[in-house]
């Protein structure tokens, strides 16, 4: 089936089986930034944003996202930039398996206006890291959100 | 010393944050084909037959290979599968999505045995053999032995005994294992989500009957390991044989569910103990056995072993017997998680303690206390010399710095508030770094330097770490080395990131490196200038004239002086000691049993902290793996022998949301070791330290509801907690 | 999909295409409603009309408290951009967040098939585990009921965004101390979504107070018949159910 995605700005017009998963086909289009990390959709290694929100790119066919506007980790902006200047000096990332996934995430939580460390660790909570023990990370995206 | 010590942030992070690290699934080569393994839905059972007829006329399928290949294929040996997940066939296609479908049509005909799924039925005489050609299931027992324990057990004024169990843990790794291979002709190079690529190199060159000269075996970024992935794996030796048999690249990585089974675990350990101390709490003799529920095949050598030998810990225990059994199962083979042994040992210890201090009525410090080593170096009663350090003093200082006595106070004050809150502490020695370590360095013609280590950092930031090492050394700036690691490419030999040896072992190997270049580039100053200069900041100079670093290479190369521009160091290190204590703080609700990890806090003499940004991350990291084993998690299997716990969905790996917060201390005057980098090492420690840490707080969270209440297994789960309550 | 038995419908998949992956669930034709644009209405009037196709996050802010308390403890939030509320009411998981709220509001489920439109009322359309009313090539369309003028959801799970052990959804009345009316909804207390009649009926008319609410927790862990697997003994999700009802009634 032909569906069109716009990936971090960029249009992509693509055939692809129905039953490919949408983490299969960004990868496939260079997002390697995008991981797989489980089949259960629980390590959200594979989180992307679209249409605004976050979503587990490896629980969704692509052709039931045709027209879909993503943004991946690859992505950069002043928000991400921020971002990534947090993560690196609150060294937020050790192995960089999750760090896709936090920061997809994290830009969310960012552009939404999170208001709490609560709410930064509830919205964090979608992305499984088993290296930093988190703080780092909550710490990184609570600089970057003014909390 | 400019870099040593300071917080500076990763290197490797310039990679990781943009998204352009490497891992092994996004290696693509043209051509590629994607391997994929057929694997036992039973946990013991006879092969008879593999059936790839259907398989093979599949549009998309190239090669399928199982038991009848014969050697280096070495499907179902002895005929048979011995847990569930062992592979018993593999196929080769064009496309990962025809692969899955294909895999299915693989036709295996099974004669399910019975399996054997704990260690009490593996150890009953008529139990089924996993391995046939053992007698029985024991596949290792030794006895470790120092003093009279016997004698020593009858002169006690008290003697407990007691029994713990530690629970089967997942590793998981964030990244699940996989390999790439590709052969063109000429040289067969294997990317492998791997901590040991010249262990990889050996093996598929000895597997393959090729020179290790052509073969190259390199890590790739990889996705955490956690001693999960410092086997060479029959996949990677399947996979590399499948490319150069084939010709074409191929690709295998482990699905989540496939790599829960087909990936080692790790814990499992049981010890049955035996303590006798005196009436004033000086423990005399520990024995006792300590059992590791092996699996299904013995891949994890000598982790009762550490467990035993490391058993008495910071404690002054003259007199011991311990027993180390290794028992096969029907079950994913085991091997080293996070610590291998020492969190055991650590775990067993720091609960004798307590349950010791329960019978004594004494309190869990000063019995502690009264028990540590004083005096170091000091050999314990299992031949362990630990090198240097200052335990009492530690101990207080770091109970001192964790608040333990304001944080208990604190909790009584919440249980007058309804709150019931727990607070734990646990001191540990641990053992780190052994074996001998490589490193490659070079002087490049314009001043800057390239370090090649055979180290194979998963996540640590050794590439920082041994730049602010080798740059503190070269007296030069961090930005000009750069820093390669885990290829065979660059070094010849190496052993690799685990056991908390790298910034020791690597690090050292570094440093000597760097000392030798110096030394070669002063001779070809010395050559130069017509005297013996003085070397400071990148330049010779003496009599009155200098000369840089780039202009003695480029003079070498010109041919005016000699001068080796590449230095390799290998350097053999010796076993050293970091300790510390930790503190757990928990909430516990009396009525469900859910515990709630609070406060973590850490307190640790690892010599010198190279980087204390990368060493607190190392710590909280591994505090909450540790946290994970005491509150979470564990590898379920039913009577089948079925994992249920399959995946992350069920397997309770924490998320943010369980996390506790951290505050990391590091001592402010620190043992270094006898190493060049005076490091001890601290990958490991926190994992070691948190588990008994936060099951003594658990336990005094329960008290205050159930005097005398005690947790004899770890994971204590709040069905566990609500259950000892009632 | 009344044709076809390999056929399923797809709205958010954040249930289904797990199935998919793991091959535990196997499909010729999958049909994608996601994008049916009239079962995507949500409106709050005397009676709240959530469409099927309501994704669990756009409840998080709903104007009805009972609600939002149930849709933050939905899987994770990357689940909750997707997942639909109808799609969690089709799956019919045995611990599903969503059923057991629609039990506790007495809701009216809406369904749309070749046969045309019907009306299902929550306690008839919940029949088993994964089991639904709904015929071949059905869908629910959308649910319907009145926003409670108390409720509270109280969820027992290991992990904070597991499923759970066990929880209590209440909706309720409650007049001059008085409960006018309850419906008591459990997860965990059998082998699908129930209510705890006999709850409702000792709460009916009583005065909400600590002694009758204590009582409700003791009736619940009797009437409780739950499940035992490798998450929780039967034993421990009755000793869960009871203080879930204990905490949940403390919150009306």
């Amino acid at each position: 089936m032909k569906i069109a995605l716009r990936v971090n700005g960029v249009l992509h017009e693509v055939d692809v089986e129905p039953r490919k998963l949408l983490v299969h086909v960004l990868r496939e289009l260079g997002y390697k930034s995008v991981r797989v990390g489980c089949d259960t959709a629980t390590c959200g290694a594979c989180t992307v944003l679209m249409d605004g929100r976050p979503v587990k790119s490896c629980n969704v066919l692509a052709v039931q996202v045709d027209g879909a506007e993503i943004y991946t980790a690859d992505y950069s902006d002043e928000v991400m930039e921020k971002l990534r200047g947090a993560f690196k000096r609150h060294h937020a990332a050790q192995c960089g398996f999750c760090t896709s996934g936090m920061l997809t995430t994290a830009y969310y939580l960012v552009r939404r206006g999170v208001k709490s460390e609560e709410e930064v660790v509830e919205g964090l909570s979608g992305v499984l890291c088993r290296c930093t023990g988190y703080q780092n990370i909550i710490n990184a995206v609570k600089e970057v959100a003014g909390l | 010393m400019k870099y040593v010590g300071r917080p500076i942030p990763r290197v490797e992070d310039e990679l990781i944050l943009r998204g352009k690290a490497t891992y092994v699934d996004d290696v693509e080569l043209p051509g590629m084909l994607y391997a994929g393994f057929v694997r036992s839905p039973y946990a013991h059972a006879r092969v008879l037959k593999v059936d790839f007829s259907d398989v093979l006329k599949t549009p998309g399928v190239v090669a399928a290979f199982g038991p009848g290949d014969g050697e280096p294929f070495s499907f179902a040996p002895g005929g048979k599968v011995r847990y569930q997940g062992e592979a018993v066939a593999m196929v080769v296609a064009r496309d990962r999505y025809v692969l899955y479908d294909a895999l299915e049509k693989v036709a295996v005909d099974y004669e399910p045995l019975p399996a054997v799924l704990d260690i009490n039925d593996a150890l009953r005489p008529d139990a089924p053999l996993v391995d046939e050609s053992l007698g029985n299931n024991v596949v290792h027992d030794k006895v470790y032995e120092g003093g009279d324990p016997d004698r020593a057990l009858k002169e006690a004024d008290v003697v407990v005994e007691g029994r713990f169990v530690v629970q089967r843990i997942i590793p998981s790794a964030m990244e699940p294992r996989g390999v790439v291979a590709a052969y063109d002709g000429d040289v067969l190079t294997i990317w492998s989500s791997t901590q040991v690529p010249f262990d990889v190199r050996k093996e598929v060159a000895k597997a393959l009957g090729l020179p290790l000269s052509r073969l190259r075996a390199t890590q790739p970024f990889v996705g955490g390991a956690f001693g999960s992935k410092l086997l060479v794996y029959p996949e990677e030796v399947w996979v590399a044989t499948a490319a150069y048999r084939l010709k074409a690249p191929v690709k295998w990585v482990a699905t989540r569910g496939e790599d829960f089974k087909a990936t080692t675990h790790g814990r499992a350990l049981t010890l049955e103990y035996k303590v006798g101390a005196s009436r004033d709490g000086r423990i005399l003799a520990v024995t006792g056995t300590v059992y590791a529920d092996a699996g299904a095949y013995y891949w994890g050598e000598g982790l009762a072993d550490t467990a035993a030998q490391m058993l008495p810990g910071p404690y002054d225990i003259r007199h011991g017997r311990l027993r180390a059994v290794a028992v096969l199962t029907n079950k994913t083979p085991l091997s080293a998680y996070r610590g291998a042994g020492r969190p055991e040992a650590t775990l067993f210890i720091e609960r004798i303690m307590d349950h010791m201090a329960d019978v004594l009525g004494m309190d869990r410090v000063e019995i502690r206390r009264r028990n540590l080593i004083r005096q170091l170096p000091y050999r314990n009663v299992f031949g362990i010399t630990y090198d240097t350090g200052d335990y009492p003093t530690a101990f207080e200082r770091g109970l001192e710095r964790l608040g333990y006595r304001d944080l208990k106070r604190w909790a009584d004050e919440e249980a007058k508030r309804g709150r019931i809150i727990g607070v734990g502490f646990s001191v540990y020695v641990e053992i780190t770094t052994f074996g001998y370590e490589t490193a490659v360095l070079r002087a490049e013609r314009d001043g800057s330097f390239t370090l090649y280590t055979a180290l194979t950092p998963h996540g640590q930031g050794l590439a920082t770490a041994l730049a602010q090492v080798v740059a503190d050394e070269l007296e030069v700036p961090m930005e000009s080395i750069k820093v390669y690691w885990g290829d065979t490419a660059y070094i010849g030999d190496g052993i690799g990131t685990m056991g908390s040896r790298s910034i020791t072992a690597g690090g050292s190997a570094a440093v000597l490196a760097a000392r030798r270049l110096k030394q070669e580039l002063a001779r070809a100053a010395e050559a130069l200038l017509g005297c013996r200069p003085e070397y400071r900041e990148g330049v010779f100079q003496c009599g009155g004239r200098s000369v840089s670093i780039a202009e003695v290479v480029k003079a070498v190369y010109r041919g005016k002086a000699e001068a080796q521009l590449t230095v390799e160091a290998i350097y053999h290190t010796e076993p050293t000691f970091p300790f510390g204590v930790h503190l757990a703080v928990v909430e516990l609700d009396p009525e469900t049993g859910f515990v709630k990890p609070l406060l973590y806090k850490s307190y640790d003499d690892v010599g010198v902290v190279v980087n204390p940004l990368l060493a607190a991350g190392q710590v909280m990291g591994g505090a909450l793996q540790g946290i994970a084993q005491a509150l979470y998690e564990e590898a379920i299997y039913d009577e089948a022998g079925n994992l249920v716990t399959s995946n992350l969905a069920f397997y309770y790996v924490p998320t943010a949301a369980e996390a506790p917060r951290y505050e990391v201390y590091f001592a402010e005057e620190p043992h270094p070791s006898k190493h060049p980098t005076g490091t001890k090492g601290v990958g490991e420690a926190a994992t070691i330290a948190s588990t008994p840490a936060v099951i003594m707080a658990v336990e005094d969270a329960m008290r205050r509801l159930k005097p005398g209440v005690r947790i004899d297994k770890t994971p204590i789960t709040p069905e566990d907690v609500w259950r000892l309550l009632r | 999909m009344s044709r076809r038995e390999d056929a399923a419908p797809l709205a958010g998949g954040q249930s289904l295409i797990p199935m998919l992956k793991l091959r535990v669930a196997s499909y010729g034709v999958l049909v994608d409603i996601g994008r049916v644009r009239e079962l995507r209405y949500l409106r709050y009037g005397d009676v709240a009309e959530v469409g099927a196709l309501v994704r669990h996050y756009e409840l998080e802010e709903s104007p009805c408290g009972f609600l939002r308390g149930v849709a933050v403890r939905i899987g994770d939030p990357q689940v909750r951009s997707l997942g639909t509320v109808g799609g969690s009411l089709a799956h019919a998981d045995p611990f599903g967040d969503w059923p057991a709220a629609m039990l506790a509001l007495g809701a009216v489920v809406k369904t749309a098939g070749p046969n045309g439109a019907r009306e299902v009322a929550i306690d008839e359309f919940v029949k088993g585990p994964y089991q639904t009313a709904l015929e071949r090539g059905e869908l629910v369309a959308g649910l319907e009921f009145r926003c409670p003028p108390r409720g509270a959801y109280v969820k027992f799970a290991r992990r904070h965004n597991d499923f759970a052990l066990a929880a209590i959804a209440v909706a309720a009345e409650v007049k001059e101390g008085h409960v006018s009316w309850a419906r008591v909804a459990a997860l965990g207390a059998a082998d699908r979504p129930v209510r705890l009649r006999k709850v409702e009926a000792l709460l009916t008319g009583a005065p909400l107070t600590a002694d009758v609410i204590a009582s409700a927790a003791e009736v619940a862990a009797r009437e409780a018949q739950p499940p035992a697997d490798f998450k929780a003994s039967a034993e421990y999700r009755r000793a869960l159910l009871s203080v879930a009802v204990k905490r949940a009634l403390g919150r009306l």
